[in-house]
């Protein structure tokens, strides 16, 4: 049917009609059908990719020194899976691609003031002409990420020539750089591969589609010198010299904004600066506060992963957190002074790793009240990558009225208690319940309208089941938890390869939580095996069917 | 944070653009009024509020209504009662992205967009949207086809089938701009320009469109259908681009008059709700009288809004209510519907502010809102049934085509489609059609309209 054109390419993924069904397939731990993957590599989607926001402005820093974020004015990216990288999502339609010219021309000016700026020569010296190829020659390649084809050369020197024989040389460059970035081979990853060596469908890619791939992907910009002199001697083809890239790539800073950028899109937590709660109850929350807690969230995967441990375990679990002296005070952590954040150890008994974080327990509250279902759908669909089913129609699906002296638990007991809302809410309230030593604003807690707080709860339906007391008790099931695992993995691949896991991608999901399980949870091994498996390596063989 | 933050930019243009800011920018009239022959152009602006909940007085007497900011503009309104948005009782999704998809009078495709009750789940919209469909035929004359403006709609976040309401086509979403410093770069930053700096800009864009053309019709042909696909959509973009570059910019003098932005303030702010929503409409209202473009949409806030009204009282308190949650609470909740009626008089004040606007444009005889069919819609009628059917709107203006001044309901009738609105409204823009959307939903011309 028409109605499935774009849509249908974009998510091979729907809810199901249980009560706990996996986005995509089955793709978890236990597959005991599909593909046979010592069969080789099998053909999945390879999507032409567009750059995000994110990434263009990556790139224009990378390419012609230009820090100034032009993508902001872009319209913002559709989003798929809850991630804006969704590839299928992603076209250009008017709006965006006069937003690319308005964005060029700007950039462009930039580039050329002074005129020397991106120059590898002097036009007064060297002579206009000699000038305007040897920057074609070099800023061509950069901008396309390859060799020039002789059809683009002669393309770029005839902007110049135009915008040189309207007004100067330096129009004629800013010609060649508008051009660049408007065009194809700059927005988007376009990728071939090498015909030659189909098997199975599937071809290898070029070198340098491989170093744009890996540049992309770890890096969120375009490739830096050595990837691209690699590309050139034909050096990133095995698996071991792709794997000795990555290894390279993560540990430059360029690898810590792409993990960042991840997690702010698979948690969503950055809204948490434009909620509101009610201010009778909550007079020192502010939107303001909420933008701190961001940079907290921020700053504690950031050193979680790359300063710290480096592992599931360490997110889920690390009793510290990062605060500057306002949210300190916020909380009530005493001792902490001035505007930078700074890391403090957190009792181990009420805090635990992301689970606790500030942004996530105020986000999953209502405005007046905690929402055990809420927190709960968090754990089961972001972290147990389950989808709860919607309720049923004609039921109110709104926060219930607090009476005095109730609590939360007592509130949400009804989910559980009427069966019609038992069988989904079970999967949630339960998990939720352990929160409620969080209040609405996520500080801790010990009472509730003078009840003392019950954080018990319970987890099911997972490899970890069990009841447990407190989210200090979740967290740590959590982290052991094989399904946990798997759904990490799985989220970075929805990012890392910008699309959604379709069943034929079983085996390559299975070799990533394989690996990642062997790593011991540790995310950059995690993140070098996203760029060793066959999704990662090949694509379909062809173009037009 | 800063994405929330409006950026201009370029500076030097804008720097360039405040120094002409006294400069009479546009008369795009003048030359036919001064030859006797008058022919002013019919513009289409359609608005929404989120989350249903107008209640339309039976009579044009609005005194004690809700809508009682109206009552100026009284003679220049058509409240239109009891049609039924029921295509969108079908197809996927919940009832706040079933009914965003109003303009296209088709259900939602399917996908896995979460919605705002529940977790049900949908796609884009189905088809194009009537402002586009009346774009493609009144908008190609003008510098742009259409404009979108926004106010606080990404408030989830990302881009989804509750922040937007207009359509290219299927799977198509037009973005609204929310930003009133991006929309004044964007659309009037070449107002004022020397015109031969203009003329050579317009010949260096196409060279650098035609170029990228170029490209991409090479480019598709290599590629997979799936991604053929995306490549066809941009190059039609680029054709659509190529072509406004040609059509005439806007003429200096008159009432056309380059607007005051000031400075950027956080565009998520609820605080400042009403500052964008004011400078969002004093830039419609100019795009308009200098011809800018004839069809514009405005959209306050996202569907589902889930945001409160801080700037205004009930009861002398600040509204910090969740608006979306107010409206689920049953009619008995005497506070709760009382906070939304403030919300909803709040909305008919700056409806009337935007028709002041207008209204305050001369146009031969009449005013430049007489030349514009204005019309207001919501996703659903009522926050806590959560339904499409006896669907309020508020028509204004009427293009010079429909008598106002009227009321008109169709409660007593029973089912009578919103599909068939969307045809009205192609009608009075001079766009001939008997059906829009679900041909299915297309069976009552709305004859009443025209008197």
């Amino acid at each position: 049917m028409r109605r499935h054109r774009l849509s249908a390419l974009l998510l091979a993924a729907s809810a199901t009609t249980a009560c706990v069904g996996e986005i995509g397939d089955d793709g978890g731990t236990e597959s005991v059908v599909g593909p046979i993957c010592s069969e080789g590599p099998v053909a999945v989607p390879s999507p032409i990719r567009r750059m995000t926001r994110f990434e263009y402005n990556l790139t224009v820093r990378d390419l012609l020194g230009d820090d100034t974020d032009p993508a902001a004015a872009f319209p913002s990216e559709e989003e798929g899976l809850g991630f804006n990288n969704n590839a299928a999502s992603l076209i250009t339609n008017q709006a965006l691609a006069e937003q690319y010219m308005l964005a060029a021309e700007d950039v462009s000016d930039r580039a050329t003031t002074p005129l020397s700026k991106n120059l590898p020569c002097d036009p007064a010296t060297d002579g206009e002409a000699a000038c305007a190829e040897a920057f074609i020659d070099t800023f061509g390649p950069r901008a396309f990420r390859r060799p020039l084809t002789e059809e683009e050369r002669a393309m770029l020197l005839a902007q110049y020539d135009f915008g040189r024989d309207q007004e100067d040389f330096r129009l004629g460059i800013r010609m060649v750089i508008e051009t660049a970035l408007q065009s194809p081979p700059f927005l988007y990853r376009v990728e071939l591969g090498v015909p030659e060596k189909a098997i199975n469908g599937v071809v290898p890619l070029t070198s340098y589609e491989m170093a744009s791939r890996l540049s992309y992907f770890l890096w969120g910009t375009m490739p830096d010198a050595e990837l691209i002199s690699a590309a050139e001697a034909g050096a990133l083809e095995t698996r071991e010299e792709i794997e000795a890239q990555a290894r390279r790539m993560l540990e430059s800073p360029k690898a810590r904004a792409v993990v960042a950028e991840f997690h702010r899109q698979w948690l969503d937590y950055e809204r948490v600066g434009n909620i509101t709660k009610d201010a009778a109850l909550f007079p020192d929350w502010s939107p303001a506060v909420g933008d701190l807690m961001t940079a907290e969230t921020s700053a504690f995967i950031e050193h979680a992963i790359f300063d710290d441990g480096g592992d599931l375990t360490t997110l889920l679990t690390a009793p510290y957190s990062f605060v500057n002296e306002d949210l300190a005070s916020f909380y009530g952590l005493p001792g902490v002074t001035g505007e930078a954040f700074r890391r403090v150890d957190l009792d181990p008994a009420q805090r635990a790793g992301l689970l606790t974080t500030g942004t996530l327990l105020v986000i999953e509250s209502h405005t007046n009240q905690t929402s055990p279902t809420l927190r709960g759908k968090l754990v089961r669909e972001d972290l147990l990558c389950d989808v709860v089913p919607p309720p049923p129609p004609n039921v109110s699906t709104e926060a219930p009225e607090i009476t005095p002296g109730s609590t939360g638990k007592d509130r949400f007991a009804q989910h559980t208690a009427d069966p019609t809302c038992a069988g989904c809410h079970v999967l949630m309230d339960p998990i939720g319940f352990g929160f409620e030593s969080y209040d609405t604003v996520g500080r801790f807690r010990t009472e509730e309208a003078g009840v003392a707080i019950d954080a018990t709860g319970e987890l099911a339906q997972t490899d970890v089941d069990g009841p447990f007391d407190g989210v200090v008790a979740l967290a740590g099931m959590l982290a052991s938890s094989d399904k946990v695992e798997a759904c990490y993995a799985k989220q970075w691949f929805r990012y890392g390869y910008g699309r959604g896991d379709m069943d034929a991608d079983a085996c390559t999901l299975d070799f990533l939580a394989n690996r990642f399980r062997e790593s011991g949870g540790n995310i950059k091994e995690l993140l070098v095996a996203l760029t060793q498996s066959d999704a990662f390596l090949y694509r379909p063989a062809g173009g037009a069917p | 944070m800063s994405r929330l933050i409006a950026r201009p930019r370029s500076l030097a243009r804008r720097t360039l653009l405040r120094g002409a800011g006294g400069v009479l920018l546009g008369l795009p009239f003048l030359e036919s009024r001064q030859a006797g022959a008058v022919e002013f152009p019919k513009r289409l602006l359609i608005i929404y509020t989120p989350n249903g909940g107008w209640e339309l007085p039976a009579a044009m007497d609005f005194a004690g209504s809700m809508i009682q900011a109206l009552e100026p503009f009284k003679q220049k309104l058509l409240l239109v009662r009891g049609l039924d948005m029921n295509v969108h009782n079908t197809g996927p999704g919940e009832p706040h992205q079933q009914g965003m998809a109003w303009l296209t009078g088709q259900p939602l495709n399917d996908g896995s967009q979460v919605g705002g009750c529940g977790t049900l789940t949908s796609g884009w919209a189905s088809g194009i949207s009537v402002d586009q469909a009346v774009a493609n035929t009144v908008g190609l004359t003008t510098m742009r086809r259409s404009l979108h403006f926004g106010v606080q709609t990404l408030n989830y976040g990302g881009k989804e089938v509750r922040t937007v309401m207009s359509y290219e086509g299927s799977d198509l979403p037009v973005s609204n701009e929310d930003s009133p410093w991006n929309m004044y770069e964007t659309v009037f930053s070449q107002l004022g320009a020397d015109p031969v700096g203009l003329a050579e800009l317009r010949a260096r864009r196409h060279s650098v469109l035609d170029a990228v053309e170029g490209q991409l019709g090479a480019l598709g042909p290599r590629l997979s259908a799936d991604d053929k696909v995306k490549i066809d959509v941009h190059a039609d973009a680029i054709r659509k681009l190529e072509q406004q570059l040609d059509n005439p910019g806007a003429v200096i003098g008159g009432s056309c008059q380059l607007p005051m932005v000031g400075s950027p303030v956080e565009l998520g702010q609820p605080a400042n709700y009403p500052a964008i929503g004011r400078l969002q409409m004093d830039l419609l209202s100019m795009a308009f009288a200098c011809d800018i473009t004839r069809v514009a949409t405005l959209q306050w806030s996202a569907s589902t809004n889930n945001r409160p009204y801080p700037f205004l009282t009930y009861n002398g308190s600040p509204i910090v209510d969740d608006e979306h949650i107010l409206g689920h609470q049953p009619d008995s909740d005497v506070d709760a519907w009382g906070k939304l009626r403030v919300i909803k008089e709040w909305y008919a004040a700056e409806l009337a502010y935007l028709l002041g606007k207008l209204d305050a444009v001369p146009e031969g005889e009449g005013t430049m809102l007489d030349n514009t069919l204005v019309v207001l819609g919501s996703e659903i009628s009522r926050g806590n049934s959560h339904s499409h059917m006896d669907a309020p709107f508020i028509l204004a203006g009427g293009a010079g085509v429909l008598p106002m001044g009227r009321n008109i309901s169709y409660l007593p009738e029973g089912d009578v489609s919103h599909n068939n609105l969307l045809v009205a409204i192609l009608n009075v823009m001079g766009v001939a059609a008997t059906q829009f959307g679900d041909p299915a939903y297309c069976n009552r011309p709305l004859t009443e309209l025209w008197g």
